[in-house]
């Protein structure tokens, strides 16, 4: 951490950056090298059947911000009804964003981290069942997908970056469905996007620093027994010779909730051989339901500058730079202001 | 801090202003089998004498090895064959195919093969486990420099 507002925020030491909200990633002000909150080593295997139609595939990671605690995160079976067309079922990341389903894969990213701006939510997996199908429109390349499930995360990390280290939640996405199409024509790449499931929060605690005990809470965000939400999410790629651009807009629609969510990033690369060097803005901002009871002026909004380095070392492995600049814009009424923070980090990637 | 930030972006802003003298691809892995290609060989997509794919165009090409085209217009299903090692061939052949060195190349498939997207394609060990599954498969396209076209296969493309 370079440095930032410092202040106390909850059960932390500010300046802080949360880098992975749904693992509680956080790095804070603590002088000299933070190994521990983004750090992650992951397994993946697939098991093929006789039968060339199905397959088997698991995966394991290992999480600094997790004590190094060993998860099983993935387990998904693939039947593939012809070359076009396949059937997953089991427990898969929820595919939200342009690089939701592959945020652990540290050598398919482009930074360090995903900005957190966009990528930062209470649920990135899910159990379900999903059908994927490639094919041609004219000379567009298309790749769709339609999924459905549901997920139950038991003390969520999210959670705590809002409500303190020892706080507790439960969050459960129930009727979970929709699809994305992305559509590709040489140097352009389009992907759109609609999600839309049940949220519900129980067994809420929040930390009482005074009585240094659990405390029961309740979910000031959430009407009754939670809230139907829709997600929309359009990204626009150009990876046109030696440069690419990167765009991705979100909207939360919260029918329920006192507040949507705007999301967006725009980032430029510039490749030169093996190195790289790319720019990246994300923002994101809390819309109040003023009908639900938010307040248009207490809304959480916040954006981050990032310039990253990148050096391919193998074919395999790299080395990635990168500089953060948060910019806090707005506390909301329910959840802390974490202010600025300036943060470098350093990334090595290898994939076998 | 808000200087040095400052002085970062104007940096590399004034790199990108520099003309770039463009250095081929570095490989560091080691490979025993094929010998490496010569840079003025250049590299040939082949296919099976009796190919069901049609006449293929770049671009399709592009597409069948990205993963981007599973079936065909006429309803073949192409079959890419890459190499499990010779990675100066394989950055030759992909630098010329889409302009991107291996490793961004493995970058894009980290993130849709990992994911179950997609399966990059089959890879095999040589030059000659290419050629032999290429004369017995159809639907088969594979790759190799100009001077080891045999004459079981057809040069369908050079990759300039």
């Amino acid at each position: 951490m370079l440095g930032g507002t410092r202040q106390p925020v909850l059960d932390l030491r500010c300046p802080c950056f949360t880098a992975d909200y749904a693992q509680n990633a956080i790095y804070d002000n603590r002088s000299g090298v933070q190994l521990g909150p983004d750090s992650k080593l992951g397994l993946q295997g697939t098991v093929n059947f006789p039968s060339p139609a199905w397959s088997v595939t698991a995966q394991v990671v290992s999480r600094g911000s997790e004590a190094g605690e060993v998860n099983l995160e993935w387990l998904y079976g693939t039947y593939r009804l012809n070359d076009s067309t396949s059937i997953q079922f089991g427990r898969k990341r929820i595919p939200i964003l342009f690089y939701s389903d592959s945020q652990d894969v540290g050598f398919a990213l482009p930074w360090t981290h995903l900005p957190p701006q966009q990528y930062g939510w209470e649920v990135v997996n899910y159990n379900g069942i999903n059908i994927q199908h490639v094919d041609q429109l004219g000379s567009w390349d298309m790749r769709a997908n339609m999924l459905a499930g549901q997920e139950y995360v038991r003390d969520s990390g999210y959670w705590k970056v809002y409500r303190g280290q020892q706080s507790q939640t439960n969050v459960r996405w129930e009727n979970i469905f929709g699809g994305n199409v992305t559509l590709a024509k040489d140097w352009f790449e389009a992907r759109l996007s609609y999600i839309q499931a049940q949220t519900m929060r129980h067994n809420i605690s929040e930390w009482d620093s005074a009585t240094q005990t659990l405390a029961p809470s309740s979910d000031p965000l959430l009407a009754g027994d939670g809230s139907r939400q829709k997600i929309y999410v359009a990204a626009f790629n150009v990876d046109y010779e030696n440069w690419v651009l990167l765009t991705e807009f979100l909207h939360i629609d919260r029918q329920a909730a006192t507040f949507n969510d705007f999301a967006s990033r725009a980032g430029l690369i510039r490749r030169m051989g093996q190195w790289e060097a790319g720019i990246n803005l994300s923002e994101y901002h809390g819309q109040a339901v003023v009908g639900a009871g938010g307040n248009p002026q207490g809304q959480e909004s916040h954006t981050n500058r990032s310039l990253t380095v990148r050096h391919y070392l193998s074919p395999h492995s790299d080395l990635k730079i990168q500089l953060d600049n948060q910019r806090e814009r707005g506390g909301a009424d329910w959840t802390p202001k974490y202010g600025h923070a300036r943060l470098l980090t350093l990334a090595y990637d290898r994939i076998f | 801090m808000r200087h040095l930030i400052i002085k970062l972006f104007g940096l590399w802003a004034l790199w990108l202003c520099v003309p770039q003298v463009h250095a081929q691809p570095v490989v560091s892995e080691i490979s025993v089998e094929p010998p490496a290609v010569q840079e003025s060989s250049p590299i040939t997509v082949i296919v099976n004498p009796r190919s069901e794919l049609g006449q293929l165009s770049r671009k399709q090409i592009v597409d069948i090895y990205m993963g981007r085209i599973t079936v065909l217009p006429n309803n073949s299903i192409p079959l890419p064959i890459d190499y499990q090692g010779s990675p100066e061939m394989r950055a030759q052949f992909y630098q010329a195919l889409t302009g991107k060195s291996l490793a961004q190349i493995n970058a894009y498939w980290a993130r849709l093969s990992f994911t179950g997207q997609a399966n990059p394609p089959r890879k095999l060990a040589n030059k000659a486990a290419m050629s032999q599954v290429v004369e017995k498969n159809r639907n088969a396209l594979g790759y190799v420099d100009a001077h080891s076209v045999g004459s079981a296969v057809v040069p369908l493309m050079v990759i300039k």
